[in-house]
């Protein structure tokens, strides 16, 4: 993770862009996570509202799969899953584990480790305690 | 067979690489890095990317005919400010398909397998025959020279000869192969123009010789072991039973519910079917201009029968898996007299939740009420 992160924007760019290209919407990912429950109404399939295209590309698959982390964020508890069913071999783990991480450091929480905390992302506070807003601008 | 035609396996590289002078030629690449093997094209082969003709694709060379997206037209919406209530549509051929019109360039698809082939058989029939016909598919079919290879080595959820099928199925194969080791002997060559002229343009590759009596014996044996049927777990290659019983175990609702509860209603198994071809027709608009485009569909999804009022016949996964085993165990056969599963195996090989859909027809066939 470590070695990935220090790549520059383009190589991982680069990178995700030729993952990303080799997804066949075939929502194995989705529907075999334990945490996504959405797969009879997921965003990905709706024409209306119409969020994306049904067209099977490079966009619409990073399209896809960047929507997927950002709604597992927090959420995720990195059973591997996901990985281990992608016809295409898309390394998705390197992007729920990124995510994780910057979770952990956002909001000090794991998913799953604690059944009586509550998930960050799902809870809303006035002020985080690790969010500088003024930073953000 | 009288005389041996043959070119040497250390020679099959500089060959491909001649004939990509002349065509596009497309064969399984290997990427070393997660190991998946898919027809590529052979200007994509590196070092990171080898050519594996002994192992399956992951995916079937259906993309290379019916691709996973494809524009059908463009269309711009025009209206003119003095006229402000009249709408023109102009529609125009879409630009992502020209290239392949003006592309004079044949295609070649190489090492692809007998069962495969056999799926071409299945794709023609749907998209190549009957009063309507797919225009785009037929000039991809027309345009490619298959050249295929044997199975000398199968895997363990093949089953293409509990289907019809064989290991060295070379009818709708332009030429066909068989592995003898150290060369790739040419079983079957079609007389066709074209394929005469790329084999006499490229004979310097091949070697021919009278054949001798061992060799004669020799492929003589690698035939009939692929009339050793695949493991699997069927007896009767019989069609017609098996159409029979889908029909009639139809309505056992607590069965079909029993062998689908696993099913995660994903497109995997649908799309590394060299025969699912299912599609969905959309729109994209963007403005005043947009595109109607074909992309894949999948009948284990929620969606695939919903209609529009809200109501939806499949409403459950158990009604959906039904109806993909009866497809192509049933319905296809009835209309054509053909199943429409080439005992690939790529399914098995694919699916998140291991369904088995050998295990699946058996049970279907042998259930008591």
């Amino acid at each position: 993770m470590e070695k990935f992160e220090k790549l520059n924007l383009e190589e991982i760019n680069a990178f995700w862009d030729l993952q990303f290209g080799k997804c066949i919407r075939c929502y194995a990912c989705r529907n075999i996570c334990p945490l996504e429950i959405c797969r009879d109404k997921c965003i990905a399939q709706l024409d209306v509202p119409h969020w994306q295209s049904q067209k099977i590309n490079s966009a619409e698959g990073k399209f896809f799969q960047l929507i997927r982390v950002f709604h597992l964020a927090g959420r995720c508890t990195e059973c591997g899953e996901c990985e281990r069913v992608c016809p295409a071999n898309i390394q998705i783990m390197k992007l729920m584990k990124k995510v994780n991480k910057d979770v952990l450091k956002l909001f000090n929480y794991r998913p799953g480790y604690n059944l009586d905390e509550k998930p960050p992302l799902l809870t809303f506070k006035n002020v985080e305690k690790n969010i500088k807003e003024e930073e953000l601008i | 067979m009288k005389t041996l035609t043959y070119i040497k396996k250390e020679n099959l590289n500089t060959f491909l690489e001649e004939l990509n002078k002349d065509y596009d030629v497309f064969l399984p690449v290997q990427n070393r890095e997660n190991g998946t093997i898919n027809f590529e094209s052979l200007d994509t082969v590196n070092d990171n990317n080898v050519v594996n003709l002994k192992e399956k694709t992951r995916k079937s060379p259906k993309s290379l005919f019916f691709p996973p997206t494809e524009n059908l037209f463009e269309f711009e919406y025009i209206k003119d400010i003095k006229t402000p209530d009249i709408m023109e549509i102009k529609l125009s051929e879409s630009e992502e398909m020209i290239p392949d019109k003006i592309n004079s360039r044949k295609n070649i698809i190489f090492g692809i397998k007998p069962c495969d082939v056999m799926a071409l058989k299945c794709l023609d029939l749907v998209f190549g025959e009957g009063e309507k016909k797919d225009p785009q598919y037929i000039m991809k079919r027309e345009n490619t020279i298959i050249i295929s290879i044997g199975c000398s080595n199968i895997f363990p959820d093949c089953f293409c000869t509990s289907v019809g099928g064989n290991h060295f199925y070379f009818d709708h194969s332009d030429i066909g192969l068989i592995d003898m080791g150290p060369n790739l002997v040419i079983f079957k060559s079609s007389e066709r123009d074209d394929i005469k002229e790329l084999l006499d343009k490229n004979h310097e590759f091949f070697e021919e010789r009278d054949i001798n009596s061992d060799e004669e014996i020799k492929i003589k044996k690698i035939i009939s072991e692929s009339e050793k049927k695949c493991s699997s777990n069927w007896e009767s290659v019989n069609a017609e039973d098996i159409a029979l019983d889908m029909e009639r175990k139809f309505s056992e609702e607590e069965m079909w519910k029993n062998i689908t509860r696993k099913c995660i209603s994903c497109a995997a198994c649908t799309y590394v079917c060299p025969t699912c071809v299912c599609f969905n027709i959309g729109d994209e608009q963007s403005g005043m201009k947009g595109e109607r485009y074909k992309c894949w569909d999948f009948c284990t999804n929620y969606y695939y029968t919903l209609e529009a009022s809200g109501h939806n016949p499949r409403e459950n996964i158990y009604q959906r898996y039904r109806n993909k085993i009866n497809c192509k165990y049933n319905y296809f056969y009835k209309r054509n007299k053909n199943l429409y599963c080439v005992g690939c195996g790529r399914c098995i090989d694919v699916c998140p939740v291991g369904m088995d859909i050998r295990e699946i027809v058996k049970h279907v066939r042998s259930s008591q009420k």
